[in-house]
C-alpha cells in the first residue's frame, strides 16, 4: 500500500484527485501532499460539465446546493450547436434519452423513417431536456423510471476555479494526513533503481519524496511527459483546432439552462451562462485563422462587458501513449486534451481518477494494473475523439478552407465504420464502456443533417400515416412537459437564497437519465 | 415495391429453423422471403442449456421450457480434485459503492476462512438462470411456427455447392434439385457453403487442442433439469437434462481430431455463415444455438433491400468475433484444469494476471460473459487473488465481512 501520494499541481484535476483520495482513504494512514503555486494560473478547464460530475460530488458527500452556491452554478440540460450543419441552423444535444424504449427497434429508427417520409420534426425535439432548455425552464428529473420525466439528466455550468477552492476546503476538512504545499516545482528526481519518480524539489528548496505521484501540471506535463518522456499521440490531423481565446463577460442568462457552441469559419465559439457571469471562448485553428481574426470574432460575439482581458490558450489535440508509467499517473491536461467541445475535460479527469482508485493495487508492483489503466484510458480517449470528430465531419459547410479540410480529411477507421454503418444500414454501433452512447450519436449525427438512406424495415409494422401521427403526438407530449416546467430562474433563486428544499435526484454515471 | 429477394437457409435443421424463424419475423414487412433446406443427417438429438438474457428467438417457447425444465446454474466439476463450482452468466455477489464483490470476498475470505465458497453468492433468483431444451422438441416447435409463416422447406440427404468469384451460384441436392437465391445462409456443419469461398482461421492448438466429439443420450432418473460440465484429465464433457431425458457430449482432446476454427469474413458475397457453420468449437458454457441467434438477430437489422453494405458486413463480423472470443476464452480457461499442456489466450492471460494481482477484472465490451463472471470463472478454476486494490485493503475488514455474510443469509444455499 502506498504511503505517500504526491499530487503535482492544483487546478481542477489536482483538487478533484486530492478530494477523491482524501475521501476514499479517510480511514487509512495514507499521507497526501498537493503541491501548487498560486503564481501559476490554472487553465480552469471546463466551465461546462456533464451529469457525471454529480456522481463524483455525491460520492464525496458534497451537498449539491452548497456546490452550486460555491461555484456560481446554473443548470445545464445540454449544448446548443449553432451553425454546424450550415450557417443559420441549430440543434441541441440534450442530456436525455432519444425518445423512449420500443419493442421493435430503437426510437431513432422510427424518427429517421418519419424524416424520410417528409415529417420535418428535428431530432432534438425528442428529449424533454431540449424543450425545457429552449424555454429557459428546469425541473429535476423524476425518480420514477416509469415516468417520461425520468428520461433526462442534468449537469451544471460552474466556475471551475471556485470548484477547485471548494474541493480544497473539502480536503482540508477530512480526517487524513493532507498537506498543501504552496510552491513552484523546480525539479523532478527519478529513481536510479526502479526508474519512476522519487521526489519533487520546490523552488523553495523543499524536497518532497513520495512513493506514488499524480501529474496534474496541466499542458506542461512535467512528470509524465517531460521527466518520464512518455510520447504524445498527435490527433491534430483529425481535430485541427489548437487555440482558444477566452474571457468572461458580465451578462447573465437565467433563461439559458444550456451551453452554446456556435461554429465559425475556422472553429467555434462557446457561451456558458453562469449565475454571475458568462464564460466566452473562441476556439480556432491557427492554420486557418490568425489570432487577430480570432480576437475580432470573439469580441463581436461575446455579449456584455468583458470582465478580464481576453487570453490566448494554446493546445494540441493529443493524449499520451500511456497515462500511467512507473509510479506516476497523469490526470487532466497533463495526460491529454482533445477539444473543449462537449465538455469532456472534467469528465476525463473524473474518469481517470475513478479508474485509478479502482485499479491502484495494495502492493507496489503496478505492472498489470498499469496496463489495464492505460488500455482503458486509450479506449476512453479514442471513443471521445471519434464523437468529437463527428461534430465537424457531418456538415454541409464548405464556406472556408477550414471546413473544406474537415470534409476531406481522413477519418480514424473506427469512426469511418461507425458513420458508414449508420448511413448504409441505419445502425448505431454502441458500446458498454464509454461516455457517449446511442442517443448522443443519434442526436449529433441526425442533428447535423446525417442521413440513413434505408427503409428501416423494423419499423414497418406501423404504416406511414400512423408513424407520422405517433411521432407528432409524442413530440407534443414532450413539448407539453417542457411548457409545464417552471423557469430555471425560480429554482436558482430559491437555491441561492437557501429557501429551496435540500433535495435532488440521486446521481448516475449517465448522460441519459437518472436510472440509465 | 422492391423486387422479391430470396434467402435460402441451408444446413442443420434446428439452426436453419431458428434462423428462418427469426428472419421471417424480423423481415416481415420487407421483400425478403425465406426458405429452408434441411440436411437431417446433420441433426442429432441433443439437450442444451440457455441462460438469461434470452434471445428473442426463444421468446415463443421460453415460457413453456421455463415451466418444465428451468435450471438455476451450470455445475462445473473438476473430476480429479473432486471440486466444483456454479456458474450462470449472472453476478456473483453484490458490489458496494466503492468495492467490487471480488475485492470484498477476498478481504472477507482472508479475515475468516470459514466464509462460504464464492459461488454461494451466485445470483439464483427468478431473474437469473435459464433452462434446458431438447433440440428435437425445439425443432418441432419452431417448424410449427415457421409452417404457419409460410416458410417453404425442403429436406435432402446432402448437397453440392457451386460457387465462383466469391459468390454461391447454386446448390444442388442429392435428388438433383437445384436451388438459387439472392442470399444463402450457411448453417451446415463445417461451413459447407462458406468454405467454397473462404478459408477458416484456426485457433491456436496450444490454446484449444484438436478434439474428438461423441454424444450419448439417456434417461434422466432425477426428474429435474440440470446442466453439468465435467473436467477430466484429457477431456471435458457436458451433460444437460430435461426432466425426462439427458444428453452428454464428450470432447476428448487427447488425440488428433477436429480443429477449432472460425470464418472471420463470415459474410462474403451472397453467403453468410452462422452458428455451426461459422465456427467449430466445443459447446461448453455457450452453445452454438446462442451464437447463431445473436448473429441472426444482428443480421436482421443489417439487411438492406437495396444493397449490401461493407460496413454492415464488418459489423456482423465484429459482433460474431466478440462472442466467438468468449467461447474460445471460456473453453481455454476450463481446459487449463485438464492435465493437458494448455497456454492461456492473450486475453485470458491478461485477465488472470489482473485478477491475481489485485482481484481486479478487465473491462471490455462483452456479449455474454461480463467482468464479474470472468472473476467467477477464474476463481472456479482455482485462480485466487494474492491481494486487493488499495481501497479495499484500507477498508474496515469487519464491516466488509459483515456485509458479505449478510449476502449469504439473504441468498440461501444452492
Amino acid at each position: 500500500m502506498i504511503k505517500h501520494l504526491v499530487i503535482a499541481g492544483g487546478g481542477t484535476a489536482g483538487w478533484m484527485c486530492a478530494a477523491a483520495f482524501c475521501r476514499l482513504f479517510s480511514k487509512s494512514e495514507l499521507k497526501i501532499t498537493l503541491i501548487e503555486s498560486e503564481e501559476i494560473g490554472s487553465v480552469g478547464v471546463g466551465e461546462a460539465t456533464i451529469p457525471h460530475l454529480r456522481y463524483f460530488n455525491e460520492k464525496l458527500g458534497i451537498n449539491e446546493h452548497d456546490f452550486m452556491r460555491e461555484t456560481n452554478a446554473t443548470f445545464k440540460l445540454g449544448i446548443e450547436f449553432a451553425d454546424w450543419k450550415q450557417v443559420g441552423h441549430s440543434y441541441i444535444h440534450p442530456f436525455g434519452a432519444f425518445g423512449f424504449e420500443t419493442a421493435h427497434a430503437p426510437f431513432y429508427k422510427y424518427w429517421a423513417r418519419s424524416q424520410n417520409l417528409g415529417l420535418d420534426i428535428p431530432a432534438d425535439q425528442f428529449s424533454i431536456a431540449t424543450h425545457m432548455a429552449k424555454l429557459g425552464r428546469f425541473t429535476y428529473p423524476s425518480k420514477d423510471y416509469n415516468q417520461l420525466a425520468s428520461t433526462f439528466s442534468y449537469a451544471f455550468h460552474i466556475d471551475a476555479s471556485k470548484y477547485a477552492l471548494l474541493l480544497r476546503k473539502f480536503c482540508e476538512g477530512q480526517q487524513i494526513n493532507f498537506t498543501r504545499v504552496d510552491a513552484k516545482i523546480e525539479a523532478v528526481q527519478t529513481s536510479q533503481t526502479y526508474g519512476g519518480i522519487e521526489s519533487i524539489t520546490t523552488t523553495q528548496g523543499e524536497k518532497i519524496e513520495g512513493d506514488f505521484f499524480v501529474d496534474c501540471t496541466g499542458f506542461r506535463s512535467l512528470l509524465l511527459g517531460k521527466t518520464l518522456k512518455v510520447n504524445p499521440v498527435d490527433l491534430s490531423k483529425y481535430l485541427p483546432c489548437n487555440s482558444a481565446i477566452a474571457a468572461p463577460s458580465d451578462e447573465t442568462h437565467p433563461d439559458m439552462p444550456y451551453s452554446r457552441a456556435s461554429a465559425h469559419t475556422a472553429g467555434w465559439q462557446w457561451k456558458i451562462p453562469l449565475r454571475h457571469r458568462t464564460g466566452n471562448g473562441c476556439v480556432y485553428s491557427s492554420e486557418y485563422m490568425s489570432d487577430e481574426q480570432a480576437l475580432e470574432h470573439f469580441q463581436k460575439k461575446a455579449e456584455g462587458n468583458l470582465l478580464a482581458e481576453p487570453r490566448i490558450i494554446r493546445f494540441k489535440a493529443q493524449h499520451l501513449e500511456q497515462s500511467w508509467k512507473d509510479n506516476c499517473v497523469a490526470i487532466g491536461l497533463s495526460s491529454g486534451f482533445l477539444e473543449p467541445l462537449e465538455s469532456t475535460g472534467i469528465h476525463l479527469i473524473q474518469t481517470a481518477i475513478m479508474k485509478l482508485t479502482e485499479l491502484l493495487p495494495s502492493h507496489g508492483n503496478y505492472e498489470v494494473e498499469r496496463n489495464e489503466f492505460n488500455m482503458q484510458m486509450k479506449d476512453e480517449y479514442e471513443k471521445i475523439r471519434d464523437f468529437l470528430i463527428l461534430h465537424y465531419r457531418i456538415t454541409e459547410r464548405d464556406d472556408s478552407e477550414f471546413w473544406r479540410y474537415i470534409t476531406s480529411m481522413p477519418l480514424p477507421d473506427s469512426l469511418k465504420q461507425r458513420i458508414g454503418l449508420i448511413k448504409e444500414a441505419g445502425v448505431i454501433d454502441t458500446y458498454q464502456h464509454g461516455l457517449f452512447l446511442e442517443a448522443s450519436w443519434a442526436y449529433v449525427y441526425f442533428g447535423q443533417g446525417g442521413k440513413a438512406e434505408i427503409d428501416f424495415h423494423e419499423t414497418l409494422h406501423l404504416n406511414n400515416e400512423d408513424l407520422k401521427l405517433q411521432i407528432s403526438n409524442f413530440k407534443n407530449e414532450l413539448s407539453n412537459f417542457g411548457n409545464q416546467a417552471p423557469p430555471q430562474k425560480n429554482l436558482l433563486d430559491s437555491i441561492y437564497s437557501k429557501s429551496a428544499p435540500e433535495h435532488w435526484p440521486s446521481a448516475a454515471l449517465s448522460l441519459y437519465g437518472v436510472f440509465s | 415495391m422492391n423486387k422479391l429477394k430470396t434467402i435460402l437457409i441451408v444446413g442443420d435443421p434446428l439452426q436453419a429453423s431458428i434462423t428462418a424463424n427469426i428472419l421471417s419475423r424480423r423481415l416481415k414487412n420487407t421483400p425478403y422471403s425465406c426458405s429452408t433446406l434441411f440436411i437431417p443427417s446433420l441433426n442429432s438429438s441433443r439437450i442444451k442449456h440457455v441462460f438469461r438474457p434470452f434471445a428473442p428467438a426463444f421468446s415463443p417457447i421460453a415460457k413453456e421450457y421455463l415451466t418444465n425444465s428451468q435450471i438455476s446454474h451450470i455445475k462445473i466439476a473438476h473430476e480429479s480434485e473432486g471440486s466444483s463450482f456454479n456458474f450462470n452468466f449472472s453476478n456473483y455477489g453484490q458490489p458496494s459503492s466503492t468495492i467490487t464483490f471480488h475485492q470484498a470476498y477476498q478481504i472477507a475470505n482472508n479475515a475468516n476462512q470459514d466464509i462460504p465458497c464464492f459461488d454461494s453468492f451466485l445470483r439464483i433468483d427468478k431473474d437469473a438462470g435459464g433452462f434446458c431444451y431438447d433440440s428435437n422438441d425445439t425443432l418441432s416447435k419452431t417448424n410449427r411456427i415457421n409452417f404457419s409463416s409460410n416458410i417453404y422447406n425442403t429436406v435432402t440427404e446432402s448437397i453440392i455447392v457451386s460457387s465462383s468469384e466469391k459468390r454461391i451460384e447454386y446448390i444442388e441436392t442429392k435428388e438433383e434439385q437445384r436451388f438459387t437465391a439472392d442470399l444463402y445462409i450457411d448453417c451446415t456443419h463445417q461451413g459447407q457453403l462458406i468454405r467454397t469461398i473462404q478459408k477458416p482461421i484456426q485457433v491456436n492448438e496450444q490454446e484449444i487442442p484438436t478434439f474428438k466429439e461423441s454424444h450419448s443420450n439417456g434417461v434422466n432418473s432425477k426428474g429435474s433439469s440440470c446442466s453439468e460440465i465435467k473436467i477430466g484429465a484429457k477431456g471435458i464433457s457436458t451433460t444437460s437434462s430435461t426432466p425426462k431425458s439427458s444428453h452428454t457430449a464428450i470432447y476428448d482432446f487427447s488425440e488428433k481430431g477436429e480443429e477449432c476454427y472460425y470464418f472471420r469474413n463470415l459474410w462474403t458475397g451472397n453467403c453468410i455463415a452462422a452458428g455451426t457453420a461459422y465456427c467449430n468449437i466445443p459447446e461448453l458454457l455457450i452453445c452454438k444455438d446462442r451464437l447463431l441467434e445473436t448473429q441472426i438477430e444482428t443480421l436482421s437489422k443489417l439487411l438492406s433491400t437495396t444493397k449490401t453494405s461493407s460496413y454492415a458486413q464488418r459489423y456482423l463480423e465484429m459482433i460474431s468475433e466478440r462472442l466467438f472470443n468468449e467461447m474460445v476464452d471460456s473453453t481455454n480457461l476450463l481446459l487449463t484444469k485438464t492435465s493437458l499442456n494448455i497456454s492461456l489466450t492473450e486475453r485470458n492471460a491478461a485477465r488472470r494476471a489482473l485478477f491475481i494481482s489485485s482481484a481486479a477484472t478487465h473491462k471490455e465490451d462483452h456479449s455474454m460473459i461480463d467482468e464479474n463472471c470472468w472473476g467467477g470463472l477464474l476463481r472456479g478454476i482455482g485462480i485466487t487473488p494474492r491481494a486487493t486494490n488499495a481501497i479495499a485493503s484500507t477498508a474496515n475488514k469487519e464491516a466488509i465481512l459483515k456485509k458479505v455474510m449478510e449476502q449469504v443469509s439473504r441468498r440461501g444455499a444452492l
